[in-house]
This record gives structure tokens, sequence and C-alpha cells, in this order.
């Protein structure tokens, strides 16, 4: 162990870069104080705060009388990397996966003929999807294409296939994304189908994509649980 | 609601909302949950409920706040400033190495009328000599960073997450202990690669929303697959 660093601080790291490497995993308990006193030869006193330090980080989770578990893991939303729930589930080692829950032809309607620029009679192609990592739900989307943009629509397997991929095929250029992020409490029916408590936080992403013509060729929300993501950004001063 | 109602008016009673959209106690009473839980309208005890003010932009572009409406009136409130060398919980909290010296500037941004956020700034000794103090009561963090030419700063990261106030939050934000707050963790970078400043800006969640806007250079095809 480095000389000069807090005993705890020590142990601590120890035991996250065995969360980090996968040697403890989501849902497992870790060692008790107990038998990690006996690995580490120190005392239980040193353990708990080595705990503490990453229960406050969020790698572990205490649950009163039950012990303390390996939290499940938060990914960075990077928002400069055009980054997207897909990459970020890959980066984070979970197998993505998708269900198309619905998906309908109608008229734009007023919101989304302001968000796409397109008059409210003309037709859109609606598609609401389930994002699940791991089979367990991590976000739900609707989406809203401007119909016609992508031939046969109907047909295309959006479980197989994303949207990105599709409409880079149908040779539209992506390259603009307007995105907003803000938080909100979960009320049904999003809370039911990603699993979380009515009332817990929530993030919620507005984003509408652009091509080289500024014509707007999608528009996304997406409900996502809080403790499942994570934003970061950055800039250059000059 | 087609702007029939503005920020601040308050809406018909549970009553008078019944008969009007004919809908029963139970049906207006689950709409009225979700337009509460969206921040659309907030509820306050013993009068009513009230459009909600309009969220504060939050540009992830240039970590700038308000920017796209310039009827805000921006005022920062000196709190405090102190040398403080870091101990344990503030490192922790705000992720700043431990152990050392660092001065500690509180302030709290007010959006005339309303309290917007609690912000800590950390500079290092040498940058906080260089920190222009007469802007402290009404420039942005990034602006006084920015405006530093000696040692000066080369970039800026900033990580969101939300989590609950605690009772100092709540007490300067004015609102209740245990509601949800955004805290973005700003870190301002120097010539040497290492932060120089941080900033922990503390803000009450209904009332703001991140915004970025991005142009590829190329068109990315595919990649990414939202």
């Amino acid at each position: 162990m480095a000389k000069g660093e807090a005993l705890y601080l020590q142990i601590s790291k120890i035991l996250k870069s065995q969360i980090v490497r996968g040697e403890l995993r989501y849902g497992q308990h870790i060692p008790s104080e107990r038998d990690l006193s006996k690995t580490f030869s120190v005392d239980r006193k040193t353990i708990r705060k080595a705990i503490l330090v990453l229960v406050e980080e969020g790698l572990l989770t205490q649950i009163q009388g039950k012990g303390t578990y390996i939290s499940k893991q938060k990914v960075d939303y990077d928002v400069n990397a055009l980054d997207n729930i897909t990459q970020m589930l890959q980066r984070s080692n979970v197998t993505p996966s998708c269900r198309v829950l619905f998906q309908e032809k109608r008229p734009a309607g007023p919101k989304y003929a302001r968000l796409l620029g397109i008059s409210e009679s003309d037709s859109i192609f609606r598609l609401v999807r389930l994002r699940l990592g791991d089979d367990e739900p991590i976000a739900l989307q609707n989406t809203c294409v401007p119909y016609g943009i992508i031939d046969d629509i109907e047909g295309i397997d959006f479980e197989m296939h994303s949207l990105y991929d599709v409409l880079s095929q149908h040779s539209v250029k992506l390259c603009r994304v307007k995105e907003t992020f803000s938080f909100f409490e979960f009320s049904d029916p999003e809370a039911k189908l990603l699993n979380v408590a009515p009332d817990s936080v929530g993030c919620l992403i507005n984003d509408v994509t652009y091509d080289q013509l500024q014509h707007a060729v999608e528009c996304t929300t997406t409900f996502i649980n809080k403790d499942k993501i994570k934003i970061h950004a950055e800039i250059c001063f000059d | 609601m087609k702007n029939s109602l503005r920020s601040g008016d308050q809406l018909p009673s549970e009553r008078e909302l019944c008969e009007i959209l004919s809908v029963s106690r139970m049906t207006l009473r689950d709409s009225l949950k979700k337009l509460c839980n969206t921040g659309t309208v907030e509820t306050i005890q013993g009068k009513g409920t009230f459009v909600a003010p309009k969220r504060i932009r939050h540009n992830l572009m240039n970590f700038s706040v308000g920017d796209n409406d310039p009827e805000l009136n921006r005022q920062y409130k000196q709190i405090s400033t102190e040398k403080i060398s870091v101990e344990e919980s503030v490192s922790r909290l705000y992720g700043i190495p431990r152990g050392n010296d660092f001065y500690q500037i509180k302030r709290l941004l007010i959006f005339d009328p309303r309290r917007m956020a609690v912000e800590i700034l950390f500079f290092t000794p040498s940058y906080y000599a260089a920190v222009d103090k007469s802007k402290l009561g009404s420039v942005s963090v990034v602006e006084l960073c920015g405006n530093i030419q000696k040692p000066g700063f080369e970039r800026a990261t900033i990580d969101i997450d939300v989590g609950r106030a605690t009772f100092e939050e709540g007490v300067w934000l004015g609102i209740s202990e245990g509601e949800a707050v955004t805290r973005e963790r700003l870190a301002f970078y120097g010539e040497t690669g290492m932060p120089g400043a941080y900033a922990v800006l503390t803000s009450y969640a209904k009332y703001v929303y991140y915004y970025a806007n991005l142009v590829s250079k190329r068109p990315f095809e595919g990649s990414p697959t939202i």
C-alpha cells in the first residue's frame, strides 16, 4: 500500500478497483465488516470509514438490517460527444436491447409541427421504445419522424435497427442536435414502465436532430431514471 | 394550455376546474399531480395551485445561466469568503483534493425575486490573487475565471447530478429540506493541466433546465444511435 495516504482511503480504493474490474458485481453483498477487517488486518472502525466513502460516491448501497450491496453503475452522458443511450450502455458493460411498445402514422398536431418545423396537418411517424440494459428497463423514448423521409418506415424493425442508422441509410445527413435536459418527478405510466417508484426523480431529455439543410429529421423525448445518468460537458477558453 | 395562463397565475379551485372541464375530482387530481411532478404548476399549501415560473436555461455550450432571457435581473449576494484547508467532508462532497488550501467563496444567485442557486467557489491561492474581487457581486463564475489573465484557464468541465437539498441549502434556496436539487460541479483547468478553481452550484431542480446545441463538422453517420 502507498505510504502517506490514510488507511481507510487506501482500503476504499482497493474495494473500488474490485468493483470497477467486475470482481464484485451489482447486486452482490460485499464481505462483512468483520471479514474485511481480518483481510486487511485493520480495526472495524477503519473498514466502516472506507465503506462510507464508497457509499457517498454511490458505488455501494447500505440497506438497514441487510448489509452493504454494490450499487448499479451510473453511466456518463457526455454532451459534447453527441452521446446516446446505446453508446452509454455499451460503455458500462451491459447489453443494450430495445422493445417497440407502439408505432403509428398520425397528423403532426401543434406540438410536433412546431418541433419539426412542419405544418400541423403533415403526417409523422411516431415510435415509442423502451430501452433496456441487461434486460432491465433504462429509458423510455417517444420519437417522431416526418413521414416520407424514410420509405416504408412501417416495415422497419426498430428493435433491431437504430433510428440514426436507418436515417443514414436513407442518405439523411445528420449534422446538428439540439438537446435540453431537465429533472422532474415520475408519475405513471412512465414510473411503471421503468420500474421506479412514483415521485422519484427522473431526467427528461428532449432532442431534435437536423440535417445539413437544417431541416428537423427527428425529435425524441427520453425519460430516464436519474440514477442511471450523469451529465458531463466541457468548454475551452480562448 | 395555450398561454391563456401565465406563470404566477392562480388556477381555479379544484371544484371549479371539475365543473369547467366536466371531469371527476379523481381525474382532475391525477392530472394536477402530473403537472406538479413535471414542474408545470406548483401547489402552495393554504394558498392554492399556481402556474410555475418558467425554468431558467443553463447553457452547456458556454456554462452560462439565464442567457436566453434578457429580462432576468441578475444579482449575486456574497455570503462569505474564507481561507480553508480542504478536509475530508468538503473533499468528498465537492470532489476537491484533500489537504490543500483554498479560498472558499459562498454566493447566492438571485434572479429577482427568485433565489436561483447557492454557489460555492474554490480558488487556489494563486488564482484567488488574480480574481477581480470587484466583480464578485455581478458576474458568473465562468466570466470570473475567463477574465483571469495570469495564470489563466484553458478549459472547464461540468458534471451535473441531482440529489436532495440539505437543510442549509433549503434555507438558502427557500425550499424544503429533501426537495430535488441539481448540483453542477465545475472544474477550471490551468496550463499545468490541474484544476485551479472549482465551483459547485446547487439549484432547485424544478426551476432549471440544461441546453446543448451540438454541430458536427462532418455528418455523424449512424454511429450515434439515439
